[in-house]
């Protein structure tokens, strides 16, 4: 914790945003105090609403957040509890109705990018007839907004629709054809999204030029799906995704850069040329090596994501899904311990523990009261870390937008 | 023969009043200054820290026009509608330039070093022209410096070429068929004369922001139509794009066929090599080429449309 305080005063004198700086500061104290009072809590929720308004390109984005949390909260009401009892042994050992319903944290921000073309999908429970299993998605679009836009909208389906297919069974062989089909699926839509596009979809710019194609567009996709078991990650770009294990984190995925050993040599092998100009690029022109869509750059720039499938263990703590307009600025390590230093500013472990034995008991009585106040406890910490995050990106000058997810890995909340 | 003389009835026309004729030789060298063919204008302002008594005013006009007469003897080979092409430029180039003079003098400066590294002559052919065809390879010669590399691209179109003229030609609207454009502004000139000049915002995802261009050809007769970079937030310095637009022989079917050529010049970015100029630009006219084909394909084919589908 202090040395989260230490980081933040050494980036302060850098930033030239003098209220940026101050917010993001004040946050970190906030953050850091392990008995925060009322007043206290009213006003980061006051300075965090404040935020949001300034975001304002974020409202697309927060309205899809808003829809899912509906949607939890009906599922919440509707949902029945399974006897303790029942189900095999494994059951047993992991609560059935805490893993139910994700908890999690959404913040996008447009920053000091002209325009917002990140996007951000959280489906839980998305693969109809199967439960427990929740997906997460960060797409950070470039050249326009609607290869992003269109991952947003239909990934999850695609990748339900694929895992139906493949009668998925976990293992992580299945799981990495189900991903590299549901890749190349949206791949091929962006190829021909001039011509299928619907006309209920909201136009961009890009419809205003009516162009036969629009293969100068792409998007990074880093998905997550979350069991009660697995965490599986695809990532096509230079979005990430990272496990906080223990207090350390652990990369599931790893950027796409040109200039990354093996992507260079695959980019050079198909006949393609990785030219620094300004950074490494793909043919001088683009900054990462995959991506979703950009038909003029195939087939150097692919659309195949690199699947990694994770056990998950009791020393888990979150998961984090980021673009680069954070990971540019924020390391692993420091991203984890902002998340951590939020989850502990929200009850210490102790107290949950507690807690955790008469929200069982609740459940067990099918209290809906209890079950509310433990979730929404858990998605309290999780959208402080993503907002904190966030802040603490444009702090450091992050210079492009910033979209953050936060999940709640953590056992026996 | 003409032009050279007609020069100088103009530098010696005005009258010669004692205070006017002061201001008036202060512009004539500020125009002079500008003047890429010459180089004594630069000598004279470098001589003279203030302007002189009428007596000596006479030498500097005529030098000057001597300059011209000499510097418009290698450009012969060009036709004259072309040499009269190029004096109308010289003279926009001139009236833009005196607004912003520190631009005029870095631009005079590449304009000398040009000259010099290529003894005053345009290079006839080079190694990325090969596939120009002849009919329009004329239109297509840069003068090349050291440091500096071309090339040139060509795209058949199955399309009537008034089709595809009507799309180049609008220097006011490039994102209409070229892509990575993010809006278009005209910030001088009407975008049809010659010295009209954009200012494009480019989308998100390329190493450039923005690009600041000048008309300097648009021939609706020959369908020629030509830019020069002037400035921006990219690492593509002093580039200079020329566009035709021609006719070819109509394919077997008799359907019409456009053959459209886009060459360019630019500077070679420091840290970058030739080659590696040439993959960057190239990728982004190959991309912008074959979305003029899209486009104009695609109009063709909704113009095509009966009416009520028009309607839905």
């Amino acid at each position: 914790m202090a040395e989260i305080c230490c980081e933040e005063a050494k980036s302060t004198p850098a930033t030239a945003v003098a209220a940026a700086s101050v917010s993001a500061t004040a946050a970190a104290a906030a953050a850091v105090a392990v008995a925060s009072s009322a007043l206290e809590r009213r006003r980061r929720r006051l300075e965090m609403r404040r935020f949001r308004v300034a975001g304002d390109p974020e409202a697309p984005v927060a309205e899809d957040v808003r829809a899912a949390k509906r949607q939890r909260l009906a599922r919440t009401l509707s949902s029945t509890c399974p006897d303790a009892g029942s189900g095999s042994g494994s059951d047993s050992d992991r609560p059935a109705l805490p893993e139910r319903l994700p908890r999690y944290g959404v913040t996008s921000v447009c920053g000091r990018r002209r325009e917002m073309e990140d996007t951000v999908s959280v489906r839980p429970d998305f693969v109809p007839g199967t439960s427990k299993q929740h997906f997460f998605g960060v797409f950070d679009g470039h050249g326009c907004s609607h290869v992003a836009t269109m991952c947003q909208n239909m990934m999850h389906e695609v990748v339900a629709d694929e895992h139906r297919k493949a009668d998925c069974s976990g293992e992580e062989t299945a799981w990495k054809a189900v991903m590299e089909r549901s890749f190349a699926r949206l791949d091929e839509q962006a190829a021909s999204w001039a011509t299928s596009r619907s006309r209920d979809e909201p136009s961009c710019r890009c419809e205003q030029q009516k162009p036969l194609r629009c293969d100068h567009v792409g998007s990074t996709a880093v998905v997550a799906v979350v069991s009660p078991t697995h965490v599986v990650v695809a990532n096509a770009g230079d979005s990430r995704a990272v496990l906080s294990r223990a207090g350390v984190p652990v990369p599931l995925s790893v950027d796409h850069k040109p200039d990354r050993p093996d992507e260079l040599a695959r980019i050079k092998a198909a006949g393609g040329r990785v030219i620094y100009w300004d950074g490494a690029r793909v043919l001088g022109v683009l900054a990462m090596s995959r991506a979703i869509g950009d038909g003029y750059l195939k087939p150097f720039v692919s659309s195949e994501p690199e699947v990694t499938v994770t056990e998950r263990t009791d020393d888990d703590e979150c998961l984090i899904l980021a673009s680069d307009g954070l990971w540019d600025v924020v390391t692993n390590e420091m991203a984890c311990e902002v998340v951590r230093a939020c989850f502990h500013s929200n009850g210490p472990p102790a107290p949950a523990a507690r807690a955790n034995g008469a929200a069982l008991r609740a459940a067990e009585n099918g209290s809906a009261a209890a079950k509310g106040v433990s979730v929404e406890d858990s998605d309290k910490a999780c959208s402080d870390a993503a907002m904190l995050l966030a802040k603490l990106a444009l702090a450091r000058r992050s210079a492009d937008n910033v979209s953050v997810v936060v999940v709640d890995l953590r056992r026996g909340i | 023969m003409s032009i050279p003389t007609s020069h100088i009835p103009i530098h010696i026309h005005p009258p010669t009043p004692t205070r006017p004729p002061t201001v008036f030789l202060v512009f004539t060298f500020l125009t002079q200054f500008t003047h890429p063919l010459t180089i004594s204008p630069i000598d004279h302002c470098c001589h003279i820290p203030n302007p002189l008594p009428v007596v000596f005013g006479v030498f500097p006009a005529a030098a000057a026009a001597v300059a011209v007469v000499h510097h418009t003897v290698p450009l012969a080979v060009i036709s004259m509608r072309e040499r009269n092409s190029s004096i109308d430029q010289e003279h926009q180039r001139g009236s833009s330039s005196r607004s912003t003079m520190p631009f005029a003098a870095s631009r005079t400066s590449q304009q000398q070093h040009s000259r010099v590294a290529t003894n005053g002559r345009a290079v006839a052919v080079c190694a990325g022209h090969a596939g120009v065809p002849d009919e329009v390879a004329r239109h297509h010669e840069h003068a090349v410096a050291a440091g500096q590399c071309c090339a040139a691209m060509v795209q058949s179109i199955a399309a009537p070429v008034d089709a595809v003229w009507s799309l180049v030609r609008r220097f006011d609207q490039p994102q209409r068929y070229k892509r990575f454009i993010r809006s278009c502004h005209l910030v001088d000139g009407d975008g049809a004369e010659v010295g009209s000049v954009r200012e494009l915002l480019l989308v998100s995802g390329l190493p450039a922001e923005s690009s600041r261009e000048r008309l300097e050809i648009r021939d609706d007769e020959r369908r020629v139509i030509s830019f020069r970079v002037l400035g921006g937030d990219h690492r593509l310095a002093n580039y200079r794009s020329v566009t035709t637009v021609h006719e070819a022989a109509p394919s077997q079917d008799g359907r019409p066929l456009t053959m459209v050529v886009e060459s360019y010049v630019v500077d070679v970015p420091p840290g970058n090599t030739v080659e590696e100029t040439r993959i960057f630009v190239d990728t982004i006219v190959r991309c912008n080429l074959q979305s003029l084909e899209g486009t104009v394909i695609r109009q063709l084919e909704i113009a095509a449309m009966p009416h009520d589908d028009n309607q839905n």
